[in-house]
């Protein structure tokens, strides 16, 4: 169910839950959304930095399923990735000006993956070798090579925080949600559960969404993005 | 237009708002909702590169950013006949499925009333929509047309086997508000200028779609054009 409500003098459009923002209206809004026919073949839009290890091209298009705004095909050799980011970073975590970032997100195997969603600085290797390897800040949910679990967690300055989802990662499209409070609290959500909260080391500094998916073995591995937005007041 | 208004409308994963204008309840403006798929033309939209619409141009014709105020696209044909210009969307992010209702709809203006041929909707991914002044879609579509005639025509089709119905206004050269609505359930209920002309029951696609829209100049070859002042699909699931 859509409600609504005043969050100073913003309009914020909330489901299910009151961290779920999924439209707010408001003369200094910062909203961005995926959109359908986003352009992921200049540099224009997104930054995408593709790695392919041996054959074959990695490629980030629009879905051709309905309802998909992305599609991440990554060729079939182990670490071949797809790492995409919004070009300029127009979002940073400060107190009085709350913040969503949600992603509903397929992939295609849940286990021989490497999965990075959320928000970063700006940095073409968001994960590296199965690690994470953000280079200074963000907030975002990963998960590494042979394993399902989602780690919730956040970089300050190179200095990281994390905690494991108790839900598993599987192939059906998942809910992947951070929400700052703008007093001093992020929350993550993964699947609409509650993992943790953070009230120190997230991030001050610039940061845009982010997304990166490489495979953990060589076998050709998807990536669906159904929509992907940040809202901040 | 009138003032807009809401309503809440079921979607699979919970209830959406819904914005429409007042002067019809299936003239949706806007939908907010965790999962609504919602699709409108930008102003500033890139036409230059594949990257946003693939654009198949027949001849000398161009579409470009509209240079008048509320214009999102203007395009031109050469004056040549059969020269034109067929627009999809990249992607096919749409699809006519049970419960998920969705709307289509565009505000288009023609410099001549029966001098072009167009089409306007939803339509599996073809880069000749119309050819030799007939509708030629390969796989599915659904929309309006009009085929060097002020005759509007609301139509719907499934791999040849389609359905028709001739609005009861006619073309002219003033701008007209073309839309329809499919109300999750099988129907699918056209209306122009957001008056009801047709509903049709039969034929209608199930296939991925992608937002379309075709103009051709006629036999005689006169340049043609057609401003778009919106066009914006939305989709409730």
């Amino acid at each position: 169910m859509i409600k609504s409500r005043w969050v100073g003098s913003t309009l914020v459009y909330y489901d299910d839950y009151d961290y779920r923002f999924v439209k707010a209206v408001g003369p200094d809004v910062r909203e961005w959304e995926m959109r359908f026919g986003s352009d992921f073949t200049t540099a224009c839009e997104y930054t995408v930095t593709y790695v392919d290890i041996g054959a074959g091209t990695t490629v980030i298009a629009q879905g051709t399923t309905a309802g998909q705004r992305a599609l991440i095909t990554n060729a079939a050799n182990e670490n071949d990735s797809t790492n995409l980011q919004v070009v300029g970073t127009p979002f940073q975590l400060a107190v009085g000006h709350p913040l969503y970032f949600g992603a509903k997100i397929a992939i295609s195997d849940a286990t021989q993956s490497d999965l990075f969603v959320g928000l970063g600085n700006t940095d073409t290797t968001l994960m590296a070798a199965h690690a994470l390897n953000l280079s200074s800040d963000g907030i975002y949910f990963y998960k590494v090579d042979g394993g399902t679990v989602a780690v919730a967690g956040a970089l300050k300055a190179a200095a990281a925080s994390s905690v494991n989802s108790a839900t598993a990662v599987t192939t059906s499209s998942m809910l992947y949600e951070i929400y700052y409070d703008g007093v001093g609290t992020v929350t993550y959500y993964h699947d609409g559960v509650e993992v943790t909260s953070m009230s120190a080391g997230f991030p001050t500094a610039v940061l845009t969404p982010s997304l990166f998916y490489a495979n953990g073995a060589a076998a050709a591995k998807t990536a669906t993005v159904e929509w992907m937005r940040c809202i901040q007041l | 237009m009138g003032a807009p208004k809401s309503r809440m409308i079921a979607g699979a994963t919970g209830d959406n708002l819904v914005f429409y204008d007042e002067a019809s309840e299936a003239s949706w403006i806007d939908a907010i909702g965790r999962d609504v798929r919602k699709w409108e033309m930008r102003y500033g939209s890139d036409f230059t590169t594949a990257c946003e619409y693939t654009a198949t141009v027949i001849g000398a014709d161009t579409i470009a950013q509209g240079i008048v105020a509320g214009r999102r696209a203007l395009i031109t044909t050469a004056a040549a006949a059969n020269s034109g210009l067929n627009l999809q969307v990249v992607g096919t992010p749409f699809q006519l499925a049970a419960n998920k209702p969705l709307y289509f709809g565009a505000k288009l203006d023609f410099n001549t009333a029966d001098g072009n041929d167009f089409f306007v909707g939803l339509a599996s991914t073809d880069t000749a929509i119309i050819a030799a002044h007939a509708i030629d879609i390969a796989a599915s579509a659904a929309g309006w047309y009009a085929l060097s005639s002020t005759a509007l025509v609301a139509y719907n089709e499934i791999h040849a086997n389609s359905v028709t119905t001739t609005a009861s206004e006619v073309l002219d050269t003033s701008a007209h508000v073309f839309e329809f609505l499919y109300n999750g359930s099988g129907t699918l209920s056209f209306y122009l200028d957001r008056v009801l002309m047709a509903t049709h029951t039969t034929y209608v696609p199930t296939v991925v779609l992608t937002p379309s829209i075709v103009l051709q100049s006629s036999a005689t070859g006169a340049a043609e054009t057609c401003a778009i002042d919106w066009m914006r699909c939305i989709q409730i699931v």
